[in-house]
């Protein structure tokens, strides 16, 4: 028994001080593809909390859809009951979205606004919200290409994606155009949200090891300089990388 | 150990030894001569004939009806590509009269479902 508290006591420090370094989420939620009764849906939320990405679509400033090539496709969203799904006139090998979520300050009792600190007596927390998600329908034949509107954007390193999940995979986060270091890299948003992330490199690297033999959801997240210091303090980017390995033939 | 851990036990390496259960869904093979491929659940059968181009469309061997359907056939071919409308026919059976698709076209067919908009896409290769 002494030892198993030793363990305890041992993993309880661990995670006090992984809480301490890990900077607190302000708004943790993300968007994501995933397939949804054979449609490809856009998904808020964070973990398994699929929350209403319906009443969200008007802050949703972008949605694009590149076939093989990666030329363009006409591409939208359309709301299917419960669920926004992709809609394009031709099959698209990537969709990417891209979200506003405004502005959020959050007061000295802990409680969020969806307002500038100017708005917000005492606040302790101010941000702009941003979200991206960018999904492969299929393995990439050529470089995954960076969207111009997406401030942060994570990519494979190589078009070689790993097909059994355990396999290491190495990415690239992006911000404005150019390698980012220090970028938070999830390796399962949905399975594993609370997992202590991995930081890109000076060269914006990150080796990860592919989650799941299914769906996975990787998310990069990068706070930036604010572009409006009257409003906020700064800006948080979370930007999700997904892509689906093969089970076997039925 | 018990009957009962013998059985759990058993029933454990069962699991490990079986590989995932291969679920049916349906025949994937061509019924009207023609090629087929899967988009899911969906099976469509991709047929040339002197008359045109048929589309038969099933899920897991069920028929699905054409008249449920919107749907196009795009050929891109030698750098062109060109939407056709189907018409649907009798049963599961659309069709694009008088197309003809060149060897080594890439076919891609869209189906959307009158009832909800959900849409369907089966590529081909044809050779």
């Amino acid at each position: 028994m002494p030892r198993i508290s030793r363990f305890l006591s041992t993993a309880l420090v661990a995670a006090t001080l992984a809480g301490a370094v890990v900077p607190v989420a302000a708004e943790a939620h993300g968007i994501w593809f995933a397939q949804r009764a054979r449609q490809l849906a856009l998904i808020y939320g964070v973990g398994a909390d699929d929350l209403d990405a319906v009443k969200r679509l008007p802050l949703v400033k972008a949605i694009k859809g590149f076939d093989a090539d990666g030329l363009p496709v006409n591409t939208s969203l359309r709301t299917a009951g419960a669920i926004p799904v992709v809609d394009s006139d031709e099959p698209v090998a990537i969709v990417a979205a891209e979200m506003d979520y405004g502005m959020w300050s959050k007061d000295a009792s802990g409680e969020w606004h969806n307002k500038g600190r100017d708005e917000v007596p005492g606040a302790t927390v101010s941000e702009h919200n941003f979200k991206y998600a960018v999904h492969l329908t299929q393995m990439p034949t050529k470089p995954v290409p960076l969207i111009a509107s997406h401030k942060l954007q994570l990519i494979p390193a190589s078009t070689a994606i790993p097909q059994k999940m355990g396999e290491p995979i190495k990415v690239r986060a992006f911000y404005d155009g150019k390698p980012i270091a220090g970028a938070d890299i999830l390796a399962d948003y949905v399975n594993d949200p609370d997992q202590v992330p991995v930081k890109t490199d000076a060269n914006g690297y990150a080796a990860i090891p592919v989650r799941n033999q299914g769906l996975n959801v990787l998310m990069a997240i990068y706070v930036g300089p604010t572009d409006n210091p009257a409003k906020y303090e700064r800006m948080e980017y979370r930007s999700s990388l997904s892509f689906v390995l093969p089970h076997l033939p039925e | 150990m018990n009957t009962k851990s013998i059985l759990s036990m058993l029933a454990g390496l069962m699991l490990v030894a079986a590989p995932v259960a291969a679920e049916a869904h349906g025949s994937m093979k061509p019924s009207h001569g023609g090629i087929v491929t899967m988009s899911g659940e969906i099976m469509v059968e991709l047929v040339r004939g002197p008359k045109g181009v048929d589309v038969y469309v099933t899920e897991e061997d069920e028929p699905i009806a054409a008249s449920g359907l919107t749907a196009k056939i795009t050929v891109t071919a030698d750098g062109a590509k060109r939407d056709t409308p189907l018409s649907p026919q009798n049963d599961n059976r659309l069709t694009a009269a008088g197309l003809k698709i060149p060897v080594g076209a890439k076919v891609v067919v869209s189906l959307a479902d009158k009832r909800d908009g959900d849409k369907t896409f089966a590529t081909f290769t044809v050779k």
